[in-house]
């Protein structure tokens, strides 16, 4: 079984916030690039299907810059046997449609290929559409928030999340799924940081978007500005020491004050 | 006058003394069942010989499975490293006291002497080995001696030796018995059938003993005047000196008057004694009698020189029997199912799966199923189901020593568990919250999943100092949990305010301190521990540092007993320590009485581990008008909070009944709010007191889940020092940063 896993870097969570350097890229400092954690459940999905089936090889595909170097090797260090970088310098590609299309040619270029996994969404941009778009331009059948796969000969049955329950659909291999972040996967496993010294050491081949035989496409969408949103000044004021009846009166009063429309309550 | 006192005494004792002797192997079996009978027991005893030696062959192969000092090491090479080891060992200072430990006088640091363990240990071993070494001389003497070694006074002493050892086993059996069977049921319910017929056997071997030293001396009485050895005997008054043998015979004197029976009563008791001795031999290695070899092997053999805060394990963790030292499974060879590693562990007194004693033996036992006596099945993975030592057991160590420090035999539980982890690790099999504590910890330098550049938010208006700047290079590593926990940031506010009013020089590292690396090791993330202490010690390096002082025990338990290994030898001091210094040298003054009560809870890091357990109770004795009361479990018996190993951040399981931190505060509550104990009734709060900010942090939330808010207070010693200096004491306006 052959899987390739689809990781994105993000900017770390706890990183200062600059609207002008918004992409992995344009950051001098490894430390605020960080795997999109919803990539991770995709790369513990792959993990455990190879180690269940006890054979297989999982490819981690991760179009970025080299400040994605550090994501390519986690991958590594996870368990990946294999990862590829798609350069992505000088300006990072980030409309989503060609980012699909760059994805679904490299895929394209592996070849052999049972499975393509990718996280649910993005921790930065969180528009969950690599998974549709890849599956769409390769023609694959696809699943969307997997939280459980099942094999049968050449046939997937997957557990998929919709609202208010699950839905069990059958898909022929090769098919592209969207991992959730809940269900079998939800917690990937610890990377020791042997493991990630181990795997930094490890050469990662890099393709370039030109080999792909991919034409730019033009923006489907464009950033006009980015700013950063103004400061709270809002103070937050709790309501817990006495009478829980006086409290409730003490809150709507607050609350009147502040000119808010109470509906029902007087 | 003298002499001829002395001639007096002589004259008495002479024939008395001098020509006191007995026959060897005194032979009523050989009467009754002629020569053939010797012939039978020496095969018996042989075939016992046999099995004690297949059994010590299994347990010392599991041993030697285990690694070697040294890889690469061959293993003429490593005997030779394990005599030089002992030889220097027996001849160290320490090693009498070791002795002592194994012994039983361990066991006489215990929290109280209401434990009676020690005496009857004590009791059973005396009495054990004093009559082996009676009945064992008796062969000497026999065989070596041509039957002149046990002559006169040497024979009367051996007399009074061993029906004191006699009476010693006969006693020391009967309260083990009843300790296991009937005072102290719930302890010993795993004791089962092993401790019974053990115990059985010895009871049986000291009770027989008297019979066959009485029926001999019955035999003796009645057939005056009587030869031995060539010798005619018109009395054998000495053999008074077997005080309970003697008064027996007499009480069996008028039941068998026959030679005959007296023969066969003593030919009964003789075989049913010999018997028992070799069932002994054979059960010896197959049970926790073995204790009595490997213990002593255990206690020869042990590491001297181990730093009781120093976590030794292989970084590559232990996954495989073949994985553990050698001295790790002669440790778990000489565990003896004691149950005080059990007993105190406060895992298992919340409900978790794990039980010390329980690891020890699961070790020892999967040693014993992969290794038999010939074949072996290498390489088997030990962690799992199939051996006993699942994550929850592991996980579940919250390695607060109070296993090791109990354990009469100094094993190294946390050692192992720990070891163990580290394999877990690898593999990347760890619950989830322990997976964002250690990704935090790697990718920001703190536990909390905090930026960075958070790290001193705590203080909203002063400044800290920069280290650069400071004069004295004296370092305050106020720690991760200080700097981004809500409760702990009070505390380092608190220090702040100290340090600002004594006008202190000292310096930080502001925002680019990091994680110290204490709990990394504890939960086996040895890279990750090691990368950090390397990082560490080059900044204190660089900075030439003179003096630590750290908030955190933990963070004082690594950089005094483990940075070394990476060299970094530093001046560190526990926060209480220095505040006391400060206190004595008069820096500090104190100018509010408090009228607090409280009590303290010793953190593990910082009292069993580091033995500082004077410091804070001299801080609380000097602080003006506080009533200081002692829990019922402190010092180095003291409880965990159940936030060390890393378990500050791990999930409750459902299986736990009441958590470790909840059944201290009831600990304290009984301390403080007992009616019995309104020592001057006028004061106005009560304190629980610590010096830990995970220990402030678990037991205050424990606090709030067992309602006792109402009650009393957990707070840090150093925000009580800062309130006698002059403070207000601390508001409540802590928890707003959660919210917003």
């Amino acid at each position: 079984m052959n899987i390739l896993v689809f990781v994105k870097a993000t900017i770390d969570r706890n990183a200062p916030l600059d609207p002008d350097e918004i992409f992995p890229g344009d950051r001098d400092d490894k430390s605020d690039v960080m795997t999109n954690n919803y990539d991770k459940n995709a790369i513990e999905a792959a993990l455990r299907i190879v180690e269940e089936k006890g054979e297989g090889k999982v490819t981690a595909v991760c179009l970025g810059s080299d400040m994605a170097d550090k994501v390519v090797k986690e991958a590594i260090a996870m368990g990946c046997h294999e990862a590829i970088r798609i350069e992505n310098s000088k300006t990072e590609i980030t409309h989503f449609y060609s980012v699909a299309k760059i994805l679904a040619a490299a895929a394209k270029k592996v070849g052999e290929y049972d499975l393509l996994l990718f996280g649910m969404q993005s921790y930065d941009y969180g528009t969950a559409t690599m998974a549709p778009m890849v599956s769409e331009f390769l023609d694959l059948p696809l699943a969307c928030w997997v939280e459980k796969v099942a094999f049968n000969n050449e046939k997937v049955t997957v557990d998929k999340v919709i609202e208010g329950g699950i839905r069990k659909i059958e898909l022929q291999l090769p098919a592209v799924l969207s991992i959730a972040s809940s269900g079998d996967f939800e917690e990937p496993r610890y990377t020791s940081v042997r493991r990630i010294m181990k795997a930094s050491k490890t050469v990662v081949p890099v393709w370039e978007i030109v080999d792909l035989g991919v034409e730019e496409q033009k923006p489907s969408v464009e950033f006009d500005d980015i700013e950063e949103p103004p400061a709270r000044t809002e103070k937050c004021v709790i309501f817990d020491d006495g009478d829980a009846n006086e409290l409730v009166g003490e809150l709507l009063g607050a609350l009147k004050e502040k000119g808010l429309n109470l509906g029902a309550f007087k | 006058m003298g002499d001829k006192m002395i001639q007096a005494v002589l004259a008495i004792l002479q024939d008395w003394v001098w020509d006191a002797r007995r026959e060897a192997y005194w032979p009523s079996s050989i009467e009754l069942y002629g020569k053939q009978i010797g012939f039978l027991v020496y095969l018996c005893a042989a075939t016992a010989v046999i099995i004690l030696l297949i059994g010590l062959y299994r347990n010392i192969r599991v041993w030697f499975q285990g690694k070697y000092d040294q890889e690469e090491q061959s293993f003429l090479a490593f005997i030779l490293v394990l005599i030089k080891r002992g030889f220097k060992n027996i001849f160290s200072r320490s090693f009498p006291k070791r002795l002592s430990y194994g012994i039983g006088s361990g066991i006489l640091k215990r929290k109280t002497m209401q434990n009676t363990s020690f005496i009857v240990h004590s009791m059973i071993m005396v009495g054990f080995l004093g009559s082996a070494i009676a009945t064992i001389s008796v062969t000497i003497h026999e065989y070596l001696f041509h039957e002149e070694l046990l002559v006169g006074p040497l024979y009367l002493l051996l007399n009074i030796g061993a029906d004191i050892s006699g009476v010693l086993l006969f006693c020391g059996v009967i309260m083990a018995l009843a300790r296991r069977y009937r005072r102290e049921k719930t302890y010993y319910e795993r004791a089962g059938v092993e401790d019974l017929v053990l115990l059985l056997l010895l009871l049986w071997i000291s009770i027989s003993g008297f019979f066959i030293e009485a029926t001999r001396i019955l035999y003796g009485l009645n057939n005056l005047p009587i030869d031995i050895y060539g010798i005619s005997y018109v009395n054998i008054d000495f053999e008074i000196t077997s005080f309970i043998g003697f008064p027996l015979a007499l009480i069996l004197g008028p039941v068998l008057s026959a030679n005959n029976s007296i023969f066969i009563v003593h030919a009964f008791f003789y075989l049913s004694h010999l018997m028992c001795v070799l069932t002994l031999a054979i059960i010896l290695t197959f049970s926790k009698f073995f204790h009595v070899l490997a213990g002593l092997g255990n206690i020869v053999l042990t590491d001297v020189n181990k730093t009781k805060g120093q976590v030794q394990f292989s970084p590559d963790g232990i996954s495989k029997i073949e994985d553990f030292t050698f001295y790790q499974l002669l440790e778990a060879s000489a565990c003896m199912k004691c149950h005080f590693c059990h007993n105190y562990c406060p895992a298992q007194d919340s409900g978790e799966p794990l039980s010390p004693l329980k690891v020890i033996q699961d070790v020892k036992n999967w040693g014993k199923r992969q290794y038999g006596l010939m074949g072996s099945n290498k390489n088997v993975d030990i962690l799992g189901e199939q051996s006993g030592l699942t994550q929850d057991v592991l996980w579940a160590c919250v390695t607060c020593y109070a296993c090791t420090n109990s354990c009469p035999h100094l094993i190294g539980h946390v050692d192992m568990i720990v070891g163990m982890r580290a394999s877990l690790i690898e593999e990347g099999k760890i619950p989830g919250t322990f997976t964002t504590m250690l990704d935090s910890v790697y990718n920001y330098g703190n536990v909390w999943n905090q930026p960075k550049r958070e790290r001193i938010n705590w203080l909203k208006e002063g400044k800290l100092p920069k280290i650069k700047k400071s004069d004295s290079k004296l370092l305050w590593l106020p720690g991760d949990t200080l700097a981004y926990d809500p409760r702990n940031q009070k505390v380092a506010r608190a220090t702040y305010d100290i340090f600002t009013k004594t006008g202190l020089d000292y310096g930080t590292f502001g925002d680019a301190e990091k994680n110290d690396g204490n709990e990394m090791r504890r939960l086996g993330e040895e890279a990750l521990f090691q990368h950090l202490a390397e990082e560490n010690i080059k900044m204190y390096q660089k900075r030439d540092v003179k003096r630590i002082v750290t908030s955190s025990p933990h963070a004082f338990n690594t950089i005094k007993n483990e940075y070394p290994e990476y060299g970094g030898e530093f001046d560190v001091v526990h926060i209480t320590t220095f505040l006391l210094e400060m206190i004595e040298n008069g820096k500090i003054k104190f100018n509010s009485d408090l009228n607090y009560e409280v009590t303290y809870h010793d953190p593990c890091y910082l009292g069993r581990y580091n033995d500082e357990y004077e410091s804070p109770r001299k801080i609380i004795e000097k602080l003006p008008g506080v009533t200081f009361r002692e829990m019922p479990n402190h010092g180095q018996f003291s409880y965990c909070c159940g936030g060390g190993g890393g378990n500050m951040f791990r999930e409750t399981p459902e299986w736990v009944e009441m958590r470790i931190s909840e059944k201290r505060v009831l600990e304290a509550k009984d301390t403080l709010v007992n009616p019995q104990n309104q020592g001057n009734g006028n004061s106005t709060k009560k304190i629980l007191l610590t010096a830990c900010p995970f220990c402030t942090s678990m037991l205050t939330d424990a606090l709030k889940t067992q309602q006792l808010e109402e009650k009393f207070e957990v707070m840090d010693i150093v925000e009580l020092v800062n309130e006698a200096m002059g403070a207000a004491p601390a508001s409540d306006e802590s928890s707003t940063k959660q919210f917003s």
